[in-house]
């Protein structure tokens, strides 16, 4: 057993012993505690939790699927109309006036007065086996619809960007909630102690605008937030010494500090100073792993082609490349976002016959080449690749502040549909499922609520959405909130 | 009311931990013994939210009911014809309950207790923190000699019950670092700590408390406990997270600890500090606290949605800062475990959805408050004079207007650019309706004729009418402003002449923006913005009166405001104008006493304006006269309203008597009231989790049935009567008494037997050893370098940012930190600028909140990303060679006088020799390296002694014992 064991095994005895008997009481860290005991024990972990014993034994009830998730989020919602929705008979509509039913109680961000619609503006092919239809904007993601599983009634409540993104990735609209990859490390831990559990990349130059609550811990433990690595400057934020102070320096000043903080522990008999001696040794441990799984300066050639990459630069590519890179090194949750999908046609960036068209080009060789390079590892099987954005786009032009058409072409928020698309863990590959209408406006068959898909993911990592909670407020909270959730059956392999 | 409290016997009852069997034997009391097994079994389907076979056990009268199936539930007496005993007891798969599906059969002796309480006649009652406290007689205690004070006789009792003995007092130098950052967030001097080691009498420690409760510091610890609980933060939240000036606040709870305002009076300031008679500065500036809600200002985002998520989330925060019951859920439906109904969600919500702001981009209604605080009272003055001028000048307004004979001016034509008109009737007036696709700054040009029983025209009423008059009063629609009107006229022949207006008068006496904005073009001049929930006028008045002849045509020019928030048309979609003859009208602007109040109110606004001011958000109501109507949203919906409510609290609650005054004055006075059962608990309760780690009431969030019991209920009971009672609400007095008992004075130290035998330290065997709270780990870094500034107030600061931080979604907002030696680089923590979306690093790494909504309590986590911080952070190692100076360079005597002193300026004590061993072997083996390696050594410091010490340094800041209160 080396130095870093021994402490684990030391810091869990007596955390089992002080926060056990504690938590029986107050309920909140006896959760905590559960997930540190199964992070530390074997792989296979499923979480099955009585709120009324929130210290009984985690009993197994199903297998997970899914072992991680790759979460690629284009923040600003991509229009599924130029992407995946193939809409022929919005083409017939083109330039007319938008029927008065689609403007009857609803509610619209930019939209005033009767807008016209706009057709597809991109051609259309079938791919694959399975035959998916995608534009031509994306050649390189078309060559992988076998591996996809599409949901085109994506559906949420929210119909602004930061409410949206907040529902999408805490389910909840307000700020404070948990997010999901806080929810799956804390019920689930992660495989490699010396890296985050749940590791975010940033992409497009901006953050998402409600910034790092899309990957607050809200009311979990702050442990189980994720980490913003970074492309420039330490990784993750002070990974990196201090100057003038090398790794034999740093072991020497942490052994020092290991036999002062014992001294402690023998006057006080605090099992927090154990603790606080483990977490610097991982600290420690993490100052080298984090840096080396963080650099793709090692990485071949041939990996650099395939997705486009160049190391020191902040970009996508580098991002799904990294992305894989954590997969392989155990990491649970890793989550991309990448900034400027917000096609409203209000400027040049934010057209679809011109900024969309080079967000396209930025995201389509490296989502295809993560797709090949984890199918090729066979990291597919028990990876999830899920991507997509917070709300669709209408088939309406937008017309803001009631003016007419003009030179850039943008699409409305539309809350009523979108689509997704996962890959690999637990999902159907080469299917599409559920349905918009003629003009993809609405939901036609089987709708999916993001509380659906929420319950899915749970689902795929082994988890009954429902019996994932955590008393705040007076309330067992859930990733899937209050409202009907239910797993969709129909994409599960 | 004491009936409703627990026997005697149940003080002595054990949280679910510690429980005893045999407790069949005494009587069940229901809200102890009763109540935790419906929550946990029975509830989730008969309860507040559903009452499946029209069962439900929250009310009485309910459970002592006929379900669906026509049979009694509970017949009180006789537990064989109670229909739930049945089905507790059955095995029939289909009439068990709970279902088979929903849970496992009740143990056996949960159904014993259940059949006991009906077999004693089922009595309800209260649950325990709905009841108000009454004073309890200390109980008689063995150790005589212990107690300091009645705290410890209630904890004593306690240990003694259990078998338990106290623990010795913490050794000094332990005890006086634990009172200081508890009490000011700072640890001791050195000089504190010298004098206080010196002195063996009794009343050293008395009057070390005294200093530190006297102390400025003591304040700036208590409101960053304080503003955690208010949400504040120097940024809006939600889409954009623009900065927002509310730094003024955040001194003012900073003053308000500092001078010991009363709990009360501190509560009353919070909540309705502007509707306060003769309400001083200050007391608006207080009302900050409800303006810290989020606001979204992201394109596209309706202003009433947002408005109505500030409102509920006032309704919640109200609730569990001062309650600590959460009322969340029952914005959707009727409260799961308490007495509580839906609609009293809503009527509660009524006292604050009369406010004037309605998340506006300029975040109005602001209230100028000089940036030198020594000016507050002469700006108090000028506000209030502005504020009566105002009215005086509206109330003549108001007076002439009732008497005016308002003649209905018909519209013979109507064009538009930007927007398409028609000409409508409506109740036999004319009117102008523009269609749904009219643009922001849309120009209408309106002919009017007048009716011919007029020969002058003196002013014109302009109307601007919600589409659906109906719903608008509850469900608002987008506003419109008048940005310029302009009047001409002509007799048919010749170019139209333009007609002078004099003045345009607001239907209220204090318009968000000056209405005759609108005579000379304003994008803010008189309008709806940006919100209307019904018909609004303003008044034209014309310089002079115009003759009016049978030919006469009138051209009003309404140019309508821009679009805002990037989307909506600040553009009236429906109204009409009246005409006047009135000579009232022109007598009125020429009146003298018009002249001199327009004079004097000109002069008291320029005197304001010369004050160098910042502008604070604050609570103020709208005009009474534009009330909006609150009412039930039907599922917690806000788009589906149902019925209307008035203002009023939860009838579990004493009762609400506004006696007359402002229903939310009223509300502050309730909740502020010594008969509130749960106020002072829920007060005394936070002050002692902040010292303990753990409330009296472990869930401070939830006081309510589903949260734990009180573990020393007699001791909560009697310190919330007497703070509310004799302590006058003082929290300086309460603090003082709790941290001079010898229950808070024990030594931390835990034998294995007692750590066995009572982890969590419920039991209070031994004194608290907790971690520092965010601001403490920076503030004590700082201290102990000798870095920290004691400048109080003022601005947000910018310390530190690691690089790649800070990318703001707005791109002016800048964060820009002082050169090393500048004094706001090391300002206390809570002056730190904090933005909701970018929270400060090292903030969040321990633990503290991003405070978009109110927090109760931090989690403490133990975390590798917290060593990282204290171990590299750039300004933590500032801090190391800052400290490894004063080390070698500031303290006198040899090296291990050095490390001794290092030690004691981050741990408060003074090193063991084994310590100094330890500290002094890696001082040489460092400065050895450094010596071998000089070009490392340069980049740390000038020489390999400093190096070395600045090593040693960093690793005394990171000690377990520097991070410990």
């Amino acid at each position: 057993m080396n130095l870093f064991q021994h402490l684990r095994t030391e810091q869990l005895r007596h955390v089992t012993r002080r926060n056990f008997l504690r938590d029986c009481t107050t309920g909140l860290g006896g959760l905590w505690l559960a997930s540190q005991g199964l992070a530390s024990g074997s792989g296979k972990v499923v979480v099955s939790r009585d709120p009324s014993q929130p210290l009984g034994p985690l009993a197994p009830s199903f297998a997970p699927k899914a072992k991680r998730v790759i979460y690629l989020h284009m923040v600003g919602a991509p229009s599924q109309l130029e992407l995946f929705d193939y809409k022929p008979s919005l083409a017939r509509y083109d330039g007319k006036d938008c029927p008065q039913e689609y403007l009857e109680g609803q509610r619209f961000a930019f939209i005033q007065g009767v807008p016209k619609m706009l057709g597809p503006q991109y051609e259309f092919k079938q791919h694959g086996q399975s035959g998916a239809w995608v534009s031509d904007q994306l050649p390189e993601m078309a060559k992988h619809v076998d591996k996809m599983c599409f949901i085109k009634s994506m559906q949420t409540d929210q119909f602004n960007h930061g409410p949206a993104q907040l529902l999408v990735h805490t389910g909840n609209q307000n700020l404070g909630y948990p997010s999901m990859g806080s929810w799956i490390t804390w019920g689930l831990g992660t495989e490699n102690q010396n890296l985050p559990g749940f590791m975010v990349l940033i992409s497009g130059g901006r953050l998402p605008r409600v910034g790092a609550s899309l990957w607050g811990s809200g009311f979990l433990p702050s442990v189980y937030q994720g980490v913003q690595c970074r492309s420039t400057g330490d990784p993750v934020l002070n990974a990196a010494n201090p100057a003038g102070v090398d790794r034999s320096i740093r072991r020497a000043a942490l052994d020092a500090l290991g036999q002062l903080n014992r001294k402690t522990h023998d006057d006080f008999g605090d099992p927090e100073t154990i603790t606080r001696i483990a977490q610097y040794e991982m600290a420690y441990r993490m100052q080298v792993s984090v840096p080396e799984v963080m650099s793709i300066d090692d990485e071949p050639a041939e990996v650099h082609e395939m997705y486009g990459t160049k190391p020191g630069k902040e970009s996508f590519a580098n991002n799904c490349l990294l992305a894989r890179r954590l997969a392989e090194n155990g990491v649970r949750f890793i989550q991309l976002f990448d900034w400027g999908w917000d096609s409203h046609g209000s400027s040049k960036s934010e057209a679809i016959n011109f900024g969309f068209r080079s967000k396209c080009r930025s995201i389509d060789k490296p989502v295809a080449a993560l797709l090949s390079d984890l199918e090729r590892r066979g990291m597919l099987e028990d990876t999830l690749v899920v991507w997509g954005g917070e709300f669709g786009r209408t088939p309406m032009q937008e017309n803001r502040g009631g003016g007419e058409r003009n030179a850039f072409v943008g699409r409305d928020h539309n809350p009523n549909a979108f689509t997704i698309w996962m890959a690999g863990a637990g999902v159907k590959p080469g299917i599409t499922y559920g349905a918009t209408d003629e003009m993809g406006y609405h939901v036609a068959e089987n709708p999916v609520h993001v509380r659906d898909l929420h319950a899915t993911l749970l689902h795929l990592f082994g988890f009954e959405h429902k019996r994932l909670t955590f008393p705040f407020q007076g309330l067992d909270q859930k990733l899937t909130g209050v409202k009907p959730a239910s797993v969709v059956r129909g994409v599960l392999a | 009311m004491t009936r409703f409290l627990p026997t005697a016997s149940a003080f002595l009852a054990l949280p679910p931990l510690f429980l005893l069997s045999g407790r069949a034997a005494a009587e069940v009391d229901f809200a102890r013994d009763v109540r935790p097994i419906l929550n946990a079994h029975c509830t989730a389907c008969h309860g507040g939210v559903k009452e499946a076979g029209d069962v439900s056990f929250i009310y009485r009268d309910k459970a002592l009911g006929k379900g669906e199936s026509g049979k009694p539930v509970i017949v009180p007496g006789d537990p064989d014809a109670s229909e739930m005993m049945r089905r507790i007891l059955t095995r029939d798969p289909d009439d068990v309950m709970p279902k088979p599906e929903h849970g496992p059969p009740l143990p056996a002796a949960e159904a014993e207790t259940i059949r006991q309480w009906i077999r004693e006649g089922a009595p309800w009652g209260e649950h325990w923190s709905f009841v108000a406290p009454a004073a309890h007689q200390p109980p008689e205690v063995a150790q005589k000699d212990w107690p300091r004070n009645d705290i410890d006789r209630f904890v004593l009792a306690r240990l003694e019950t259990e078998g338990l003995a106290p623990s010795p007092e913490a050794d000094p130098a332990s005890l006086l670092r634990r009172v200081s950052l508890d009490l000011t967030g700072l640890p001791p001097t050195k000089e504190d700590l010298d004098r206080f080691l010196a002195d063996p009498s009794e009343a050293a420690y008395a009057r070390e408390v005294d200093r530190l409760l006297a102390s400025p510091r003591y304040g700036e610890r208590w409101a960053s406990v304080w503003l955690d609980l208010a949400r504040y933060a120097d940024s809006e939240g939600l889409g954009v997270d623009r900065r927002r000036e509310v730094w003024k606040f955040r001194d003012w709870v900073i003053d308000a600890f500092n001078r010991d305002q009363p709990y009360d009076q501190f509560t009353i300031d919070q909540l309705a500090g502007d509707l306060v008679p003769n309400a001083t500065l200050d007391q608006k500036i207080a009302t900050t606290f409800h303006r810290l809600t989020q606001s979204n200002d992201e394109g596209g985002t309706d202003d009433e949605e947002f408005r109505v998520a500030a409102v509920i989330d006032r309704v919640n925060t109200t609730w569990e800062v001062w309650q600590g019951l959460t009322m969340g859920c029952v914005q959707c439906h009727s409260h799961p475990y308490e007495p509580i109904e839906h609609e009293e969600y809503f009527s509660f919500m009524a006292f604050f959805n009369q406010s004037a702001d309605a998340d506006l981009t300029e975040n109005l209604p602001l209230l100028p408050v000089p940036l030198d605080p020594a000016r507050h009272e002469e700006a108090s003055g000028l506000l209030e004079r502005i504020g009566r001028l105002e009215n005086e000048s509206f109330t003549r307004c108001d007076e002439i207007d009732q008497a005016t004979r308002w003649a209905p001016a018909s519209i013979v034509q109507a064009d538009a650019d930007k927007a398409k008109l028609r000409i409508d009737t409506s109740a036999g007036h004319p009117e102008y309706r523009a269609d749904p696709n009219a643009a922001g700054g849309a120009v209408y040009r309106l002919t009017l004729t007048a009716p011919a029983s007029l020969s002058k025209l003196t002013a014109l009423r302009l109307e601007f009418l919600p589409e659906n008059e109906e719903s608008a009063r509850h469900t608002p629609e987008w506003g419109a402003i008048l940005k310029r009107f302009q009047l001409q006229v002509s007799d048919g022949n010749g170019k139209p002449k333009p007609v002078a207006i004099a003045e345009i008068i607001a239907d209220e006496a204090h318009p968000l923006f000056d209405p005759n904005g609108s005579i000379k073009g304003s994008d803010r001049g008189w309008g709806t913005y940006s919100k209307t929930f019904g018909p609004r006028h303003c008044t034209i008045v014309l310089a002079e009166a115009l003759p009016l002849s049978p030919d006469t045509r009138l051209l009003a020019t309404l140019t309508n405001g821009p679009s805002i928030i990037a989307s909506f048309p600040m553009t009236s979609k429906r109204g009409r104008l009246f005409l006047t003859d009135d000579d009232a009208w022109t007598r009125h602007i020429s009146d003298p006493a018009t002249l001199e109040r327009k004079k004097h109110l000109a002069a008291a606004r320029e005197a304001l304006k010369r004050i160098p001011s910042t502008r604070l958000p604050v609570m103020r109501e709208r005009d009474p006269r534009h009330p909006r109507e609150t009412r039930v949203f039907v599922r917690g919906n806000w788009l589906d309203k149902g019925e209307l409510v008035s203002p009023g609290t939860p009838a579990l609650f004493p009762p609400f008597d506004p006696k007359g005054e402002p229903p939310r004055l009223a509300m502050a006075r309730w909740i502020a009231s010594s008969e509130n059962p749960l106020t002072a608990r829920v007060a005394v309760n936070r002050f002692w989790l902040e010292l303990f780690g753990t409330g009296i009431v472990p869930t401070p969030e939830d006081f309510g049935s589903a949260g734990e019991p009180p573990t020393h209920p007699e001791l909560l009971d009697t310190l919330a009567f007497r703070f509310s009672g004799e302590m006058r609400w003082s929290m300086k007095s309460l603090l003082r008494e709790i941290v001079t008992s010898a229950t808070y004075r024990q030594s931390a130290k835990v034998s294995s037997d007692l750590a066995a035998r009572d982890p969590g330290n419920r039991l209070l065997a031994r004194g608290p050893r907790q971690r520092v709270t965010a601001e403490m780990a920076r503030d004590a870094t700082l201290a102990a370098a000798g870095l920290l500034s004691d400048k109080s107030g003022g601005p947000p600061v910018h310390p530190p940012l690691p690089d790649g931080v800070w990318k703001p979604f707005v791109a002016g907002d800048r964060w820009q930190t002082p050169e090393e030696g500048g004094e706001d680089r090391y300002r206390r923590s809570l002056y730190t600028y904090w933005k909701r979306s970018i929270p400060y690093p090292v903030f969040v790494a321990f633990d503290s909140p991003t405070r978009e909504l109110c927090s109760k309590r931090r989690m403490v986590s133990n975390t590798p990303l917290q060593a990282l911080f204290l171990l590299n952070d750039p300004a933590f190692s500032e801090a190391a060679s800052a400290l490894a100076r004063r080390m070698n360079h500031e303290t006198t005597g040899d090296l291990d006088a050095k490390l001794a002193a290092g030690y004691r300026a981050t741990t408060s004590r003074t090193p063991t020799p084994d310590r100094l061993d330890e500290l002094r072997k890696l001082h040489t083996e460092m400065k050895a390296r450094y010596t071998s390696e000089p070009d490392l050594m340069r980049e740390i410091a000038d020489n390999p002694d400093d190096a070395a010490f600045t090593v040693v340094a960093s690793v005394l800041l990171n000690l377990d014992e520097a991070v410990c209160r």
